[in-house]
């Protein structure tokens, strides 16, 4: 009986015990928070905003990395042995699977996916409007762009579908490229239409998206699809906003007190602070290699005579851009004279130098690995908005003097009348030389690309220094898919024909 | 603030399933015994980072259970006891272990487990395929090295164009093994991995009056390792001015055809340095000797007029001798990083003079 009675009283205790698990002890965890409790006030919200930028200062997405691809064109070779890079160049698909450019595509995805979430969840946090919008701007601009860069660098790419998230389940590829276009027009315009302008933005968030921004690759996605009535559109919005102008010296674009001049419109935001820099690594590394023993210059992108003789006599813009043998220049406060050891062309860029040029490392990134400076690289700005505007009239049988004029006016040149289409190449390639403008792109897509690289290439001392190549415009004409991509979706992901 | 990692609800541990037959057997009073065990290890649902597909848009991967893969090996000891009893005493033992592993299944239909692991972004050798040991060598092979212009010039694919066009006298033949005219990633095969055919250990110890020896010997055989110090080292193309290590000054010229170095060349057309083939690889299998101990404890009458128990003197060498044909600095390159060596730190000759005392 009192066992009976002893084992009642301690069940029913033990019941009662158990049953004081009571609300008490849900607390709200601390630490990393998950996505059960995040997007839910306005800090949540600038926190998440403020991720999509991260990887833009991974070596690989403005630094290096991408810059493998731009470095297909005739304006420079590979600047030192590297045989991935090499390959790369020359098309050889032995790249593949390599580690230069396979993390291009999962760059760009970490980017799309951290701007969806602001999409999908900034519109119901209760925070202050016009913050709330620009975010959503900044999102879909982000959002635009990183398509638009897949989209032309691989053709069709797998598009994210907002609504309908399959987290790890592989994507298949988007038939072309033209619905991953289609997609980019649509963020690009929502970007748009929320985005203040430039000039309304506090100095502190310099380097975020702004309307003409949007407007201007809106106008470059056109001119890329063959569209050109709307990237005359586009590129118009940009020019009649008032909002923008070129600077009077060409020099002048690519110096720090001019990060966000008039010309401005969008960069890779850098900065020398920090223990490592941030941003843009690019300037380091077409320093040449080891740079003179004064800074940790990769030495990489050494420019070819073929871009050297691209200039006309008189061209202000030939010294701004490369440096020859014999020239002067001023590197960490001193005047030097251009002279490699490295450079397997016997030129290097110039356009980058201007950081380098002050006395000590004040601009320079301390971290020597990463090479950031505070000079912010130009991505995207008012003088290629100008191009785009001429391109797109003159393939649509229009005159384009008045634009090809501005820039050459610029250059120290005179004018031309009938510019053609050979004008305009010209101009482009000695404007944007050296730049993420992307001239490999732009041979691609003028079907200049395979007569082009079937020269082989010279260095300063006249020397070849880059033998003729094959380009096959059926299968060249995109990047092949990282490797990666492939494996991790089991095969969903196919890789472009031929590569 | 930003997701980084997607989250598997389905996660579970992983299970081990493991069978072992041994014997134990003692002979001659147990002065002779011996232990041999074999055993079959299942691993199932193998915890294994995967990387989810870009479009997740998150930068680490996913735990998931991934896999099964299986161990299977046998383990045999000896140890022989002798003059028991008698002023002299000594045993010897013996060990040897087989171990192979291999990868029997990857979840999703996936028949490749993507890894990072390279060598300056440019030699990605490791391989994780089902049916093969995890992480095995995958690479390009090689058959020697070009004497002539005229083997270059014969060296063609099926439509007549030179397979190594950019090739000259000096460089390494790779093998075209897909048979398609140029030489590429699709020409890898795999080639054994870090993971040795056996391991073995011999110990001996000895006593006799006052004087106690120790030895302990331990060696691997059959490993494979793959020698990146070659491509940092040895490679004139590296493009970072590096010191070279003493083996370039045998590299293959026109006075010194013998050699199985290539030719040195700043620009590396060829590929010889930086194609990811078995010319990296080397058969890592040594014999070391760990450890001698030779020790001498002082006679108890001694020791206990100086008011001390015991005291012992010693002497003791750590990594006395190698035997190797791995022209590393040390075969003991370890697994961390799959059997590369990138210039491990060799683990150094000691040399050690001690004294017990117990008071």
């Amino acid at each position: 009986m009192k066992t009976i009675i002893r084992n009642t009283i301690l069940a029913a205790t033990s019941a009662a015990m158990l049953s004081a698990c009571n609300k008490k002890l849900d607390i709200v965890p601390e630490g990393s928070p998950t996505t059960g409790n995040f997007w839910v006030t306005e800090k949540d919200a600038i926190a998440g905003a403020n991720t999509m930028y991260d990887q833009f200062d991974d070596e690989n997405f403005y630094g290096r990395g991408y810059w493998w691809f731009i470095n297909a064109s005739d304006d420079q070779i590979t600047g030192r042995v590297k045989a991935e890079g090499d390959n790369i160049k020359d098309f050889n698909r032995n790249f593949i699977g390599g580690s230069y450019t396979e993390s291009q595509w999962k760059l760009r995805y970490i980017v799309i996916k951290r701007a969806n979430d602001v999409i999908l969840h900034v519109p119901s946090i209760d925070m202050d409007a016009s913050l709330k919008s620009r975010i959503m701007g900044e999102a879909y601009f982000l959002s635009g762009l990183m398509y638009f860069q897949l989209g032309y660098t691989y053709g069709g790419v797998p598009i994210v579908d907002r609504d309908n998230l399959l987290n790890d389940k592989p994507i298949p590829r988007a038939d072309n490229v033209n619905i991953v276009y289609q997609y980019v027009e649509e963020e690009l315009k929502q970007a748009a239409a929320l985005l203040p302008y430039f000039d309304q933005l506090a100095p502190a968030d310099y380097g975020r998206p702004h309307k003409t921004a949007a407007w201007a690759f809106l106008s470059k996605m056109f001119l890329y699809k063959k569209d050109y009535a709307s990237a005359e559109k586009y590129a118009d919005s940009v020019i009649l906003s008032g909002k923008h102008q070129l600077l009077d010296n060409f020099s002048d674009v690519f110096t720090i007190a001019n990060n966000w001049s008039k010309e401005y419109i969008w960069s890779a935001l850098s900065t020398s602070k920090g223990p490592s820099g941030w941003g843009s690594i690019l300037p380091g590394v077409m320093l040449e290699n080891k740079g003179w023993g004064k800074y940790n210059g990769w030495g990489y992108f050494m420019p070819t005579k073929e871009l050297y003789d691209a200039f006309e006599a008189g061209d202000l813009r030939r010294e701004a851009t490369i440096l020859k043998p014999g020239d002067h220049f001023t590197f960490f406060g001193e005047d030097m004279t251009y002279s490699s050891l490295n450079s397997l062309s016997g030129y290097q860029y110039r356009k980058y130098m201007e950081p380098f040029s002050y006395p000590g490392a004040v601009h320079l990134s301390p971290n020597g690995d990463h090479p950031t400076t505070d000079l912010s690289v130009p991505l995207l700005r008012y003088a290629e908005v100008i191009l785009i505007k001429a391109e797109a009239k003159l393939m649509q049988g229009k005159n384009a003097d008045a634009e090809i004029n501005m820039i050459r006016h610029r250059a120290g040149l005179a004018n031309v009348t009938n510019a053609n289409m050979d004008e305009l190449k010209k101009q482009r390639r000695c404007e944007l030389a050296g730049e993420w403008a992307d001239r490999h792109s732009d041979l691609v897509r003028w079907g200049d690309a395979k007569d082009t690289y079937a020269k082989p290439l010279h260095g300063a001392d006249g020397r070849e220094v880059w033998p003729a190549r094959t380009f096959n415009p059926a299968v060249h004409n995109v990047w092949p898919v990282p490797q990666s991509e492939i494996d991790n979706s089991g095969g969903v992901i196919k890789q472009n024909t031929g590569w | 603030m930003q997701k980084t990692r997607l989250s598997n609800p389905n996660l579970r541990w992983a299970n081990s399933r493991q069978v072992n037959i041994g014997t134990d057997i003692g002979l001659f009073n147990n002065s002779l015994s011996f232990v041999a065990d074999y055993f079959i290890k299942n691993t199932e649902r193998m915890l294994l980072t995967v990387t989810p597909p870009s479009t997740a848009g998150v930068s680490n991967d996913t735990w998931k259970n991934a896999g099964k893969a299986r161990d299977r090996g046998i383990e045999l000891g000896l140890n022989y006891s002798g003059s028991s009893g008698k002023a002299f005493q000594y045993s010897v033992g013996a060990t040897l272990t087989k171990v192979t592993n291999k990868l029997l299944e990857l979840d999703e239909g996936r028949n490749v487990l993507p890894n990072g692991v390279n060598v300056r972004s440019t030699l990605t050798p490791i391989r994780t395929e089902v049916g093969q040991p995890l992480y095995s060598y995958y690479v390009v092979r090689t058959n020697g090295i070009f004497q002539t212009q005229e083997e270059i010039n014969n060296y063609k694919g099926k439509d007549g164009n030179l397979i190594q066009p950019n090739a000259k006298p000096g460089d390494l033949r790779f093998v075209d093994k897909n048979g398609d005219g140029i030489i590429s990633n699709d020409d890898r095969e795999f080639a054994g991995s870090a993971y040795p055919d056996f391991t073995y250990g011999i110990t001996f110890n000895a006593s006799y009056k006052g004087f106690d020896f120790n030895l302990f010997a331990q060696g691997v055989q059959g490993n494979k390792l793959f020698n990146a110090l070659k491509y940092t080292n040895m490679n004139a193309s590296v493009g970072t001015n590096f010191n070279m290590l003493h083996d370039i000054l045998d590299a293959w010229s026109p006075e010194n055809t013998g050699s199985n170095i290539p030719r040195i060349s700043a620009q590396d057309a060829n590929g010889n340095y930086g194609t990811t083939s078995d010319w990296y690889i080397e058969n890592g299998s040594y014999l070391r000797i760990k450890n001698v101990t030779l020790g001498y404890t002082l006679p108890a009458t001694l020791t206990k007029r100086a008011g001390l128990n015991t005291l012992r003197i010693y002497l003791t060498a750590n990594n006395l001798y190698t035997i190797t044909g791995y022209k590393g600095f040390d075969p003991e390159v370890g697994m961390d990083e799959f059997g590369i060596d990138k210039g491990r730190y060799p683990q150094a000759r000691s040399f050690l003079f001690g004294l017990n005392v117990n008071f």
